[in-house]
Protein backbone atom coordinates (compact mmCIF):
# COMPACT_ATOMS: atom_id res chain seq x y z
CA UNK A 1 0.00 0.00 0.00
CA UNK A 2 1.43 3.32 -0.96
CA UNK A 3 0.20 6.90 -1.26
CA UNK A 4 1.45 9.40 -3.79
CA UNK A 5 0.31 12.98 -3.49
CA UNK A 6 1.05 15.35 -6.35
CA UNK A 7 0.56 19.15 -6.51
CA UNK A 8 -2.31 18.91 -4.03
CA UNK A 9 -4.01 22.21 -3.22
CA UNK A 10 -7.28 22.94 -1.49
CA UNK A 11 -9.08 26.26 -1.34
CA UNK A 12 -12.14 26.64 0.90
CA UNK A 13 -15.12 28.79 -0.20
CA UNK A 14 -13.53 29.54 -3.55
CA UNK A 15 -14.73 32.83 -4.99
CA UNK A 16 -16.33 34.30 -1.83
CA UNK A 17 -15.12 36.67 0.88
CA UNK A 18 -14.38 33.62 3.00
CA UNK A 19 -11.89 32.22 0.46
CA UNK A 20 -8.98 30.56 2.20
CA UNK A 21 -6.15 28.38 0.90
CA UNK A 22 -5.74 25.54 3.37
CA UNK A 23 -3.05 23.53 1.62
CA UNK A 24 -0.86 24.65 -1.20
CA UNK A 25 0.96 22.48 -3.72
CA UNK A 26 1.74 19.47 -1.54
CA UNK A 27 3.90 16.62 -2.88
CA UNK A 28 4.95 13.46 -1.06
CA UNK A 29 5.13 9.67 -1.16
CA UNK A 30 4.31 7.27 1.63
CA UNK A 31 5.53 3.69 1.33
CA UNK A 32 4.01 0.49 2.73
CA UNK A 33 4.63 -0.15 6.46
CA UNK A 34 5.82 3.43 7.01
CA UNK A 35 5.14 5.14 10.32
CA UNK A 36 4.85 8.82 9.49
CA UNK A 37 4.44 11.64 11.98
CA UNK A 38 2.69 14.79 10.82
CA UNK A 39 3.38 17.96 12.79
CA UNK A 40 2.53 21.61 12.34
CA UNK A 41 1.09 24.59 14.14
CA UNK A 42 -2.73 24.82 14.55
CA UNK A 43 -4.37 25.79 11.26
CA UNK A 44 -1.45 24.69 9.10
CA UNK A 45 -3.60 22.42 6.96
CA UNK A 46 -2.96 19.01 8.54
CA UNK A 47 -6.64 18.17 8.95
CA UNK A 48 -7.45 19.33 5.43
CA UNK A 49 -4.68 17.16 4.06
CA UNK A 50 -5.77 13.96 5.76
CA UNK A 51 -9.34 14.40 4.55
CA UNK A 52 -8.03 14.25 1.00
CA UNK A 53 -6.41 10.90 1.61
CA UNK A 54 -9.72 9.02 1.77
CA UNK A 55 -11.74 11.18 -0.58
CA UNK A 56 -13.76 13.16 2.00
CA UNK A 57 -12.51 16.35 0.42
CA UNK A 58 -11.93 16.74 -3.29
CA UNK A 59 -8.75 18.53 -4.28
CA UNK A 60 -9.05 21.99 -5.81
CA UNK A 61 -5.94 21.01 -7.75
CA UNK A 62 -3.68 17.95 -7.87
CA UNK A 63 -4.06 14.22 -7.35
CA UNK A 64 -4.03 11.63 -4.59
CA UNK A 65 -2.98 8.18 -5.77
CA UNK A 66 -3.43 5.16 -3.50
CA UNK A 67 -1.89 1.92 -4.74
CA UNK A 68 -1.46 3.25 -8.25
CA UNK A 69 -5.05 4.46 -8.59
CA UNK A 70 -6.35 8.02 -8.39
CA UNK A 71 -8.82 7.94 -5.51
CA UNK A 72 -10.99 10.63 -7.02
CA UNK A 73 -11.34 8.87 -10.35
CA UNK A 74 -10.75 5.14 -10.04
CA UNK A 75 -12.33 4.27 -6.68
CA UNK A 76 -15.88 4.52 -5.38
CA UNK A 77 -15.94 5.91 -1.79
CA UNK A 78 -16.52 2.45 -0.28
CA UNK A 79 -13.40 1.05 -1.91
CA UNK A 80 -11.26 3.89 -0.58
CA UNK A 81 -12.44 3.60 3.01
CA UNK A 82 -11.64 -0.12 2.87
CA UNK A 83 -8.04 0.78 2.26
CA UNK A 84 -7.58 4.08 4.09
CA UNK A 85 -9.01 4.39 7.61
CA UNK A 86 -9.19 7.73 9.38
CA UNK A 87 -9.54 8.13 13.12
CA UNK A 88 -10.57 11.74 13.67
CA UNK A 89 -9.87 13.88 16.69
CA UNK A 90 -12.05 12.88 19.65
CA UNK A 91 -13.42 9.86 17.79
CA UNK A 92 -15.56 8.91 20.80
CA UNK A 93 -18.06 11.53 19.55
CA UNK A 94 -18.95 9.27 16.64
CA UNK A 95 -20.20 6.38 18.80
CA UNK A 96 -23.93 5.81 18.42
CA UNK A 97 -24.96 2.17 18.68
CA UNK A 98 -26.58 0.38 21.62
CA UNK A 99 -23.66 -1.94 22.21
CA UNK A 100 -19.93 -1.80 21.70
CA UNK A 101 -20.12 -4.83 19.43
CA UNK A 102 -22.65 -3.21 17.10
CA UNK A 103 -20.72 0.02 16.97
CA UNK A 104 -17.45 -1.61 16.04
CA UNK A 105 -19.32 -3.73 13.49
CA UNK A 106 -20.81 -0.64 11.79
CA UNK A 107 -17.83 -0.04 9.49
CA UNK A 108 -17.20 -3.62 8.34
CA UNK A 109 -20.94 -4.09 7.77
CA UNK A 110 -21.08 -0.98 5.57
CA UNK A 111 -18.27 -2.17 3.34
CA UNK A 112 -19.82 -5.59 2.90
CA UNK A 113 -18.04 -8.02 5.24
CA UNK A 114 -19.89 -11.31 5.83
CA UNK A 115 -21.35 -12.17 9.28
CA UNK A 116 -18.44 -14.47 10.18
CA UNK A 117 -15.88 -11.96 8.99
CA UNK A 118 -17.54 -9.25 11.03
CA UNK A 119 -17.53 -11.32 14.20
CA UNK A 120 -13.88 -12.18 13.74
CA UNK A 121 -12.71 -8.69 12.89
CA UNK A 122 -14.71 -7.07 15.71
CA UNK A 123 -13.18 -9.42 18.27
CA UNK A 124 -9.69 -8.88 16.89
CA UNK A 125 -9.91 -5.10 16.79
CA UNK A 126 -11.37 -4.78 20.27
CA UNK A 127 -8.55 -6.94 21.58
CA UNK A 128 -5.98 -5.02 19.52
CA UNK A 129 -6.83 -1.81 21.37
CA UNK A 130 -6.42 -3.57 24.68
CA UNK A 131 -10.02 -4.15 25.76
CA UNK A 132 -11.57 -7.41 26.94
CA UNK A 133 -13.95 -8.47 24.16
CA UNK A 134 -16.31 -10.56 26.32
CA UNK A 135 -16.49 -7.89 28.97
CA UNK A 136 -17.32 -4.88 26.79
CA UNK A 137 -19.14 -6.30 23.79
CA UNK A 138 -22.65 -6.00 25.24
CA UNK A 139 -22.09 -2.74 27.12
CA UNK A 140 -23.44 0.55 25.87
CA UNK A 141 -20.56 2.63 24.51
CA UNK A 142 -21.98 5.60 26.44
CA UNK A 143 -21.37 3.83 29.76
CA UNK A 144 -17.64 3.44 29.19
CA UNK A 145 -14.93 5.71 30.52
CA UNK A 146 -13.36 8.34 28.26
CA UNK A 147 -10.28 6.27 27.50
CA UNK A 148 -12.33 3.16 26.80
CA UNK A 149 -14.65 5.08 24.47
CA UNK A 150 -11.64 6.30 22.57
CA UNK A 151 -10.41 2.73 22.18
CA UNK A 152 -13.77 1.47 21.00
CA UNK A 153 -13.88 4.25 18.42
CA UNK A 154 -10.42 3.37 17.17
CA UNK A 155 -11.42 -0.30 17.07
CA UNK A 156 -14.37 0.74 14.91
CA UNK A 157 -11.97 1.94 12.25
CA UNK A 158 -9.50 -0.90 12.69
CA UNK A 159 -12.28 -3.42 12.18
CA UNK A 160 -12.48 -2.36 8.55
CA UNK A 161 -8.96 -3.70 8.11
CA UNK A 162 -7.43 -0.68 6.43
CA UNK A 163 -3.89 -1.01 5.17
CA UNK A 164 -3.32 2.67 5.78
CA UNK A 165 -4.44 4.15 9.08
CA UNK A 166 -4.50 7.90 9.66
CA UNK A 167 -4.92 9.13 13.23
CA UNK A 168 -5.58 12.76 14.13
CA UNK A 169 -4.39 13.39 17.69
CA UNK A 170 -5.45 9.96 18.91
CA UNK A 171 -4.11 10.56 22.42
CA UNK A 172 -5.31 14.10 23.09
CA UNK A 173 -7.24 14.56 26.29
CA UNK A 174 -6.14 11.21 27.73
CA UNK A 175 -4.15 10.78 30.93
CA UNK A 176 -0.42 9.94 30.53
CA UNK A 177 -1.06 6.23 31.05
CA UNK A 178 -3.84 6.06 28.47
CA UNK A 179 -1.72 8.12 26.15
CA UNK A 180 1.28 5.81 26.13
CA UNK A 181 -0.99 2.76 25.93
CA UNK A 182 -2.87 4.01 22.87
CA UNK A 183 0.35 5.00 21.14
CA UNK A 184 1.86 1.66 22.10
CA UNK A 185 -1.00 -0.18 20.34
CA UNK A 186 -0.58 2.00 17.27
CA UNK A 187 3.12 1.22 17.23
CA UNK A 188 2.32 -2.48 17.51
CA UNK A 189 -0.14 -2.25 14.62
CA UNK A 190 2.61 -0.82 12.48
CA UNK A 191 5.39 -3.20 13.47
CA UNK A 192 3.42 -6.44 13.91
CA UNK A 193 0.41 -6.16 11.63
CA UNK A 194 2.25 -4.06 9.05
CA UNK A 195 -0.32 -1.27 8.76
CA UNK A 196 1.01 1.99 7.37
CA UNK A 197 0.42 4.72 9.97
CA UNK A 198 0.10 8.47 9.57
CA UNK A 199 0.03 10.06 13.00
CA UNK A 200 -1.00 13.70 13.28
CA UNK A 201 0.10 15.15 16.59
CA UNK A 202 0.84 18.35 18.47
CA UNK A 203 3.02 16.42 20.83
CA UNK A 204 6.61 16.35 19.62
CA UNK A 205 7.50 13.55 22.04
CA UNK A 206 4.97 11.18 20.48
CA UNK A 207 6.23 11.87 17.00
CA UNK A 208 9.90 11.64 18.03
CA UNK A 209 9.32 8.37 19.88
CA UNK A 210 7.41 6.48 17.23
CA UNK A 211 7.70 7.94 13.73
CA UNK A 212 10.20 6.70 11.14
CA UNK A 213 9.70 9.83 9.06
CA UNK A 214 8.18 13.21 9.86
CA UNK A 215 6.24 15.69 7.75
CA UNK A 216 6.37 19.29 8.91
CA UNK A 217 3.62 21.61 7.75
CA UNK A 218 3.58 25.37 7.97
CA UNK A 219 0.93 27.71 6.56
CA UNK A 220 -0.43 25.11 4.16
CA UNK A 221 2.93 24.01 2.82
CA UNK A 222 4.93 20.85 3.40
CA UNK A 223 8.18 22.45 4.51
CA UNK A 224 10.09 19.32 5.52
CA UNK A 225 9.76 15.57 5.06
CA UNK A 226 12.64 13.70 6.63
CA UNK A 227 13.59 11.21 9.36
CA UNK A 228 13.02 12.62 12.87
CA UNK A 229 16.74 12.95 13.51
CA UNK A 230 16.99 15.53 10.73
CA UNK A 231 13.70 17.25 11.52
CA UNK A 232 14.54 17.75 15.18
CA UNK A 233 18.16 18.74 14.44
CA UNK A 234 17.23 22.34 13.69
CA UNK A 235 15.35 23.52 16.74
CA UNK A 236 15.47 27.18 15.72
CA UNK A 237 13.69 26.40 12.49
CA UNK A 238 10.97 24.46 14.33
CA UNK A 239 10.45 27.26 16.82
CA UNK A 240 10.20 29.73 13.96
CA UNK A 241 7.10 27.95 12.67
CA UNK A 242 5.45 27.56 16.05
CA UNK A 243 6.75 24.10 16.94
CA UNK A 244 9.35 22.93 19.41
CA UNK A 245 11.82 20.14 20.13
CA UNK A 246 10.83 16.97 22.02
CA UNK A 247 11.23 17.33 25.80
CA UNK A 248 14.12 14.85 26.02
CA UNK A 249 16.08 16.76 23.45
CA UNK A 250 15.36 20.05 25.24
CA UNK A 251 16.93 18.66 28.41
CA UNK A 252 19.99 17.50 26.48
CA UNK A 253 20.37 20.91 24.84
CA UNK A 254 20.08 22.65 28.21
CA UNK A 255 22.75 20.37 29.66
CA UNK A 256 25.03 21.04 26.73
CA UNK A 257 24.59 24.77 27.26
CA UNK A 258 25.78 24.33 30.83
CA UNK A 259 28.96 22.69 29.57
CA UNK A 260 28.04 19.04 30.08
CA UNK A 261 29.15 16.86 27.21
CA UNK A 262 26.01 15.08 25.97
CA UNK A 263 24.97 13.86 22.55
CA UNK A 264 22.35 16.41 21.45
CA UNK A 265 21.48 14.55 18.26
CA UNK A 266 19.33 12.15 20.29
CA UNK A 267 15.62 12.94 20.18
CA UNK A 268 13.69 9.92 21.53
CA UNK A 269 12.65 10.21 25.16
CA UNK A 270 14.11 6.79 25.94
CA UNK A 271 17.48 7.60 24.35
CA UNK A 272 17.63 10.97 26.08
CA UNK A 273 17.03 9.34 29.48
CA UNK A 274 19.81 6.82 28.83
CA UNK A 275 22.18 9.59 27.77
CA UNK A 276 21.46 11.58 30.90
CA UNK A 277 21.93 8.50 33.07
CA UNK A 278 25.23 7.85 31.29
CA UNK A 279 26.66 11.29 32.03
CA UNK A 280 25.50 11.38 35.64
CA UNK A 281 26.94 7.90 36.06
CA UNK A 282 23.73 6.25 37.08
CA UNK A 283 23.02 2.70 36.15
CA UNK A 284 20.36 1.48 33.82
CA UNK B 1 -25.03 21.55 5.55
CA UNK B 2 -23.03 24.69 4.78
CA UNK B 3 -25.86 25.77 2.47
CA UNK B 4 -27.79 27.37 5.34
CA UNK B 5 -27.76 31.14 5.28
CA UNK B 6 -30.14 31.84 8.15
CA UNK B 7 -28.16 33.12 11.10
CA UNK B 8 -25.11 33.61 8.93
CA UNK B 9 -23.49 37.01 8.94
CA UNK B 10 -22.01 38.42 5.75
CA UNK B 11 -19.46 41.06 6.74
CA UNK B 12 -19.34 44.12 4.50
CA UNK B 13 -19.02 47.87 4.77
CA UNK B 14 -22.37 49.15 3.54
CA UNK B 15 -25.25 51.46 4.30
CA UNK B 16 -27.44 48.61 5.50
CA UNK B 17 -24.68 47.16 7.68
CA UNK B 18 -24.26 50.51 9.41
CA UNK B 19 -27.92 50.83 10.36
CA UNK B 20 -29.01 50.31 13.94
CA UNK B 21 -30.30 46.76 14.37
CA UNK B 22 -33.58 48.11 15.75
CA UNK B 23 -34.13 50.00 12.51
CA UNK B 24 -33.52 46.89 10.43
CA UNK B 25 -35.83 44.78 12.57
CA UNK B 26 -38.62 47.37 12.50
CA UNK B 27 -38.32 47.97 8.75
CA UNK B 28 -38.42 44.23 8.10
CA UNK B 29 -41.41 43.72 10.42
CA UNK B 30 -43.34 46.56 8.82
CA UNK B 31 -42.44 45.29 5.38
CA UNK B 32 -43.95 41.94 6.29
CA UNK B 33 -47.12 43.66 7.54
CA UNK B 34 -47.48 45.85 4.46
CA UNK B 35 -46.81 43.10 2.01
CA UNK B 36 -49.97 41.43 3.26
CA UNK B 37 -51.92 44.55 2.36
CA UNK B 38 -50.80 44.37 -1.26
CA UNK B 39 -53.60 43.29 -3.55
CA UNK B 40 -52.27 43.86 -7.07
CA UNK B 41 -49.14 43.15 -9.02
CA UNK B 42 -48.33 46.86 -9.07
CA UNK B 43 -47.89 46.70 -5.30
CA UNK B 44 -45.56 43.74 -5.67
CA UNK B 45 -43.47 45.73 -8.11
CA UNK B 46 -43.03 48.39 -5.41
CA UNK B 47 -42.13 45.70 -2.89
CA UNK B 48 -39.68 44.16 -5.32
CA UNK B 49 -38.00 47.49 -6.08
CA UNK B 50 -37.57 48.00 -2.35
CA UNK B 51 -35.93 44.55 -2.08
CA UNK B 52 -33.57 45.27 -4.98
CA UNK B 53 -32.68 48.60 -3.42
CA UNK B 54 -31.99 46.92 -0.07
CA UNK B 55 -29.80 44.26 -1.68
CA UNK B 56 -27.82 46.87 -3.60
CA UNK B 57 -27.34 49.04 -0.55
CA UNK B 58 -26.23 46.07 1.55
CA UNK B 59 -23.50 44.92 -0.88
CA UNK B 60 -24.56 41.33 -0.23
CA UNK B 61 -24.11 39.16 -3.36
CA UNK B 62 -27.47 38.18 -4.87
CA UNK B 63 -26.29 34.55 -4.89
CA UNK B 64 -26.44 34.59 -1.07
CA UNK B 65 -30.06 35.74 -1.11
CA UNK B 66 -30.98 33.11 -3.68
CA UNK B 67 -29.23 30.45 -1.65
CA UNK B 68 -31.38 31.51 1.30
CA UNK B 69 -34.49 30.89 -0.80
CA UNK B 70 -33.61 27.29 -1.58
CA UNK B 71 -34.88 25.74 1.67
CA UNK B 72 -38.33 27.34 1.23
CA UNK B 73 -38.75 26.36 -2.42
CA UNK B 74 -40.65 23.24 -1.34
CA UNK B 75 -43.19 25.24 0.66
CA UNK B 76 -43.50 27.79 -2.13
CA UNK B 77 -44.21 25.14 -4.76
CA UNK B 78 -46.68 23.41 -2.47
CA UNK B 79 -48.52 26.68 -1.87
CA UNK B 80 -48.62 27.41 -5.58
CA UNK B 81 -49.94 23.95 -6.47
CA UNK B 82 -52.64 23.99 -3.79
CA UNK B 83 -53.80 27.46 -4.78
CA UNK B 84 -53.92 26.61 -8.46
CA UNK B 85 -55.91 23.43 -7.87
CA UNK B 86 -58.33 24.62 -5.20
CA UNK B 87 -59.23 28.17 -6.15
CA UNK B 88 -62.60 28.37 -7.91
CA UNK B 89 -63.36 31.17 -10.33
CA UNK B 90 -65.13 32.08 -13.50
CA UNK B 91 -62.50 31.91 -16.21
CA UNK B 92 -61.82 28.23 -16.77
CA UNK B 93 -58.39 27.75 -18.32
CA UNK B 94 -58.04 24.00 -18.33
CA UNK B 95 -59.92 20.97 -17.14
CA UNK B 96 -59.11 17.29 -16.99
CA UNK B 97 -61.57 15.08 -15.16
CA UNK B 98 -62.00 16.52 -11.68
CA UNK B 99 -59.03 18.89 -12.08
CA UNK B 100 -60.21 22.35 -13.01
CA UNK B 101 -57.78 25.24 -13.29
CA UNK B 102 -59.14 28.78 -13.27
CA UNK B 103 -57.41 32.01 -14.23
CA UNK B 104 -58.19 33.33 -10.74
CA UNK B 105 -56.34 30.39 -9.21
CA UNK B 106 -53.23 31.02 -11.26
CA UNK B 107 -53.21 34.68 -10.23
CA UNK B 108 -53.71 33.91 -6.54
CA UNK B 109 -50.98 31.26 -6.69
CA UNK B 110 -48.52 33.60 -8.38
CA UNK B 111 -49.20 36.29 -5.78
CA UNK B 112 -48.69 33.83 -2.92
CA UNK B 113 -45.43 32.62 -4.37
CA UNK B 114 -44.10 36.12 -4.91
CA UNK B 115 -45.17 37.16 -1.43
CA UNK B 116 -43.38 34.27 0.28
CA UNK B 117 -40.19 34.80 -1.66
CA UNK B 118 -40.18 38.54 -0.94
CA UNK B 119 -40.73 37.85 2.76
CA UNK B 120 -37.84 35.43 3.03
CA UNK B 121 -35.44 37.49 0.91
CA UNK B 122 -36.03 40.62 2.94
CA UNK B 123 -35.63 38.78 6.21
CA UNK B 124 -32.40 37.23 5.01
CA UNK B 125 -30.99 40.65 4.15
CA UNK B 126 -31.64 41.61 7.74
CA UNK B 127 -29.90 38.53 9.16
CA UNK B 128 -27.03 38.61 6.66
CA UNK B 129 -26.25 42.26 7.35
CA UNK B 130 -26.51 42.14 11.14
CA UNK B 131 -24.25 40.20 13.48
CA UNK B 132 -26.15 37.91 15.84
CA UNK B 133 -25.16 39.95 18.88
CA UNK B 134 -26.51 43.14 17.34
CA UNK B 135 -29.62 41.33 16.23
CA UNK B 136 -30.52 39.99 19.65
CA UNK B 137 -29.54 43.26 21.34
CA UNK B 138 -31.88 45.07 18.99
CA UNK B 139 -34.70 42.62 19.68
CA UNK B 140 -34.22 42.94 23.40
CA UNK B 141 -34.37 46.73 23.21
CA UNK B 142 -37.50 46.62 21.07
CA UNK B 143 -39.24 44.08 23.27
CA UNK B 144 -38.61 46.25 26.31
CA UNK B 145 -40.91 48.81 24.76
CA UNK B 146 -43.78 46.32 24.67
CA UNK B 147 -45.58 46.12 28.03
CA UNK B 148 -46.39 42.39 27.85
CA UNK B 149 -42.93 41.32 26.73
CA UNK B 150 -41.00 43.66 28.97
CA UNK B 151 -40.29 41.22 31.78
CA UNK B 152 -39.01 38.36 29.65
CA UNK B 153 -37.23 40.51 27.05
CA UNK B 154 -33.78 39.69 28.33
CA UNK B 155 -34.38 35.97 28.77
CA UNK B 156 -35.87 35.59 25.33
CA UNK B 157 -33.06 37.49 23.66
CA UNK B 158 -30.45 35.53 25.63
CA UNK B 159 -32.03 32.25 24.54
CA UNK B 160 -32.09 33.45 20.97
CA UNK B 161 -28.52 34.58 20.97
CA UNK B 162 -27.42 31.26 22.45
CA UNK B 163 -29.45 29.36 19.87
CA UNK B 164 -28.02 31.43 17.03
CA UNK B 165 -24.55 31.19 18.49
CA UNK B 166 -24.76 27.40 18.42
CA UNK B 167 -25.99 27.05 14.85
CA UNK B 168 -22.47 27.15 13.36
CA UNK B 169 -21.10 25.01 16.17
CA UNK B 170 -23.70 22.32 15.60
CA UNK B 171 -23.21 22.56 11.87
CA UNK B 172 -19.52 22.01 12.31
CA UNK B 173 -20.22 19.13 14.65
CA UNK B 174 -22.63 17.57 12.15
CA UNK B 175 -20.04 17.95 9.45
CA UNK B 176 -17.40 16.31 11.62
CA UNK B 177 -19.59 13.38 12.63
CA UNK B 178 -20.72 12.93 9.04
CA UNK B 179 -17.13 12.75 7.87
CA UNK B 180 -16.24 10.27 10.60
CA UNK B 181 -19.18 8.02 9.66
CA UNK B 182 -18.45 8.35 5.96
CA UNK B 183 -14.93 7.20 6.72
CA UNK B 184 -16.55 4.14 8.25
CA UNK B 185 -18.37 3.47 5.01
CA UNK B 186 -21.71 5.03 5.93
CA UNK B 187 -23.84 5.88 2.90
CA UNK B 188 -26.24 8.82 3.23
CA UNK B 189 -27.29 9.23 -0.35
CA UNK B 190 -28.66 5.97 -1.71
CA UNK B 191 -31.75 3.92 -0.91
CA UNK B 192 -35.38 4.96 -0.43
CA UNK B 193 -36.69 7.44 2.10
CA UNK B 194 -36.77 4.94 4.96
CA UNK B 195 -33.21 3.79 4.27
CA UNK B 196 -32.09 7.40 4.13
CA UNK B 197 -33.82 8.24 7.41
CA UNK B 198 -32.18 5.23 9.05
CA UNK B 199 -28.81 6.31 7.68
CA UNK B 200 -29.20 9.58 9.58
CA UNK B 201 -29.17 7.81 12.97
CA UNK B 202 -25.38 7.50 13.16
CA UNK B 203 -25.26 11.28 12.81
CA UNK B 204 -28.25 12.29 14.92
CA UNK B 205 -27.49 10.24 18.02
CA UNK B 206 -23.95 11.55 18.54
CA UNK B 207 -25.17 15.03 17.65
CA UNK B 208 -27.91 14.97 20.30
CA UNK B 209 -25.59 13.52 22.90
CA UNK B 210 -23.07 16.29 22.37
CA UNK B 211 -25.71 19.03 22.15
CA UNK B 212 -27.09 18.06 25.57
CA UNK B 213 -23.60 17.88 26.95
CA UNK B 214 -22.80 21.32 25.60
CA UNK B 215 -26.02 22.76 27.01
CA UNK B 216 -25.18 21.42 30.46
CA UNK B 217 -21.64 22.72 30.31
CA UNK B 218 -22.76 26.14 29.14
CA UNK B 219 -25.36 26.43 31.93
CA UNK B 220 -22.69 25.50 34.46
CA UNK B 221 -20.21 27.98 33.04
CA UNK B 222 -22.81 30.77 33.11
CA UNK B 223 -23.78 30.04 36.69
CA UNK B 224 -20.15 29.89 37.70
CA UNK B 225 -19.88 33.47 36.51
CA UNK B 226 -22.94 34.44 38.53
CA UNK B 227 -25.32 34.91 35.62
CA UNK B 228 -28.83 35.52 36.93
CA UNK B 229 -30.80 37.06 34.13
CA UNK B 230 -31.20 40.61 32.98
CA UNK B 231 -31.77 42.38 36.28
CA UNK B 232 -29.25 45.13 36.84
CA UNK B 233 -27.18 44.08 33.90
CA UNK B 234 -25.40 46.86 32.04
CA UNK B 235 -24.13 46.60 28.52
CA UNK B 236 -20.81 47.37 26.93
CA UNK B 237 -22.18 48.38 23.55
CA UNK B 238 -25.04 50.90 23.65
CA UNK B 239 -27.27 51.06 20.62
CA UNK B 240 -27.80 54.50 19.15
CA UNK B 241 -29.73 55.86 16.18
CA UNK B 242 -27.93 57.97 13.59
CA UNK B 243 -28.91 60.05 10.60
CA UNK B 244 -28.70 56.93 8.42
CA UNK B 245 -31.57 55.36 10.36
CA UNK B 246 -33.75 58.36 9.64
CA UNK B 247 -33.01 58.09 5.92
CA UNK B 248 -33.74 54.35 5.95
CA UNK B 249 -37.08 54.85 7.70
CA UNK B 250 -38.05 57.64 5.31
CA UNK B 251 -37.27 55.51 2.23
CA UNK B 252 -39.03 52.51 3.71
CA UNK B 253 -42.18 54.51 4.45
CA UNK B 254 -42.34 55.79 0.89
CA UNK B 255 -42.39 52.21 -0.29
CA UNK B 256 -44.91 51.14 2.36
CA UNK B 257 -47.16 53.93 1.16
CA UNK B 258 -46.79 52.78 -2.44
CA UNK B 259 -47.52 49.19 -1.48
CA UNK B 260 -50.60 50.19 0.49
CA UNK B 261 -51.82 52.67 -2.13
CA UNK B 262 -51.72 49.98 -4.79
CA UNK B 263 -54.89 48.56 -3.16
CA UNK B 264 -56.88 51.47 -4.47
CA UNK B 265 -55.55 51.45 -8.00
CA UNK B 266 -57.99 49.69 -10.25
CA UNK B 267 -56.19 47.39 -12.62
CA UNK B 268 -57.35 44.25 -14.42
CA UNK B 269 -55.06 42.14 -12.17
Amino acid sequence: MSIEVRNLSHVYSLGTVFEHTAIDDINFDVGPRDFIGIIGHTGCGKSTLIQHLNGLLKPTKGTVVVNGKDINKDYPMKEIVKRVGIVFQYPEYQLFEETVYKDVAFGPKNIGFSEEEIEKTVRESIELVGLDFDEVKDQSPFDLSGGQKRRVAIAGVLAMKPQILILDEPASGLDPMGRSEILGYIHKLNKEVGICILLVSHNMDDVADYADKVMVFSKGKLVMYAPPKEVFADVNFLEGIGLTAPDGKKVLLALKERGIDVDTTLFRTKDAIEEILRVVGGKK
Amino acid sequence: MSEMTIGQYYPADSFVHKLDPRTKIMITLLYIVFIFTVKSFVGYIAAFVFLVLAITMSKIPVSYIIKGLKPIMFIVSLTIIINILWTKGENLLFSLGFIKIYMEGVIVAAKMGIRLMLLVSTTSIMTLSTSTIDLTDGMEMLMRKVPLLKRSAHDVSMMMSIALRFIPTLQEETDRIMKAQKSRGADFDSGNIIAKAKAMLPILIPLFVSAFQRAGELAMAMEARCYQGGEGRTRMKQLSYTKLDGIAYAVAFVFYALMFASRFVNLPF
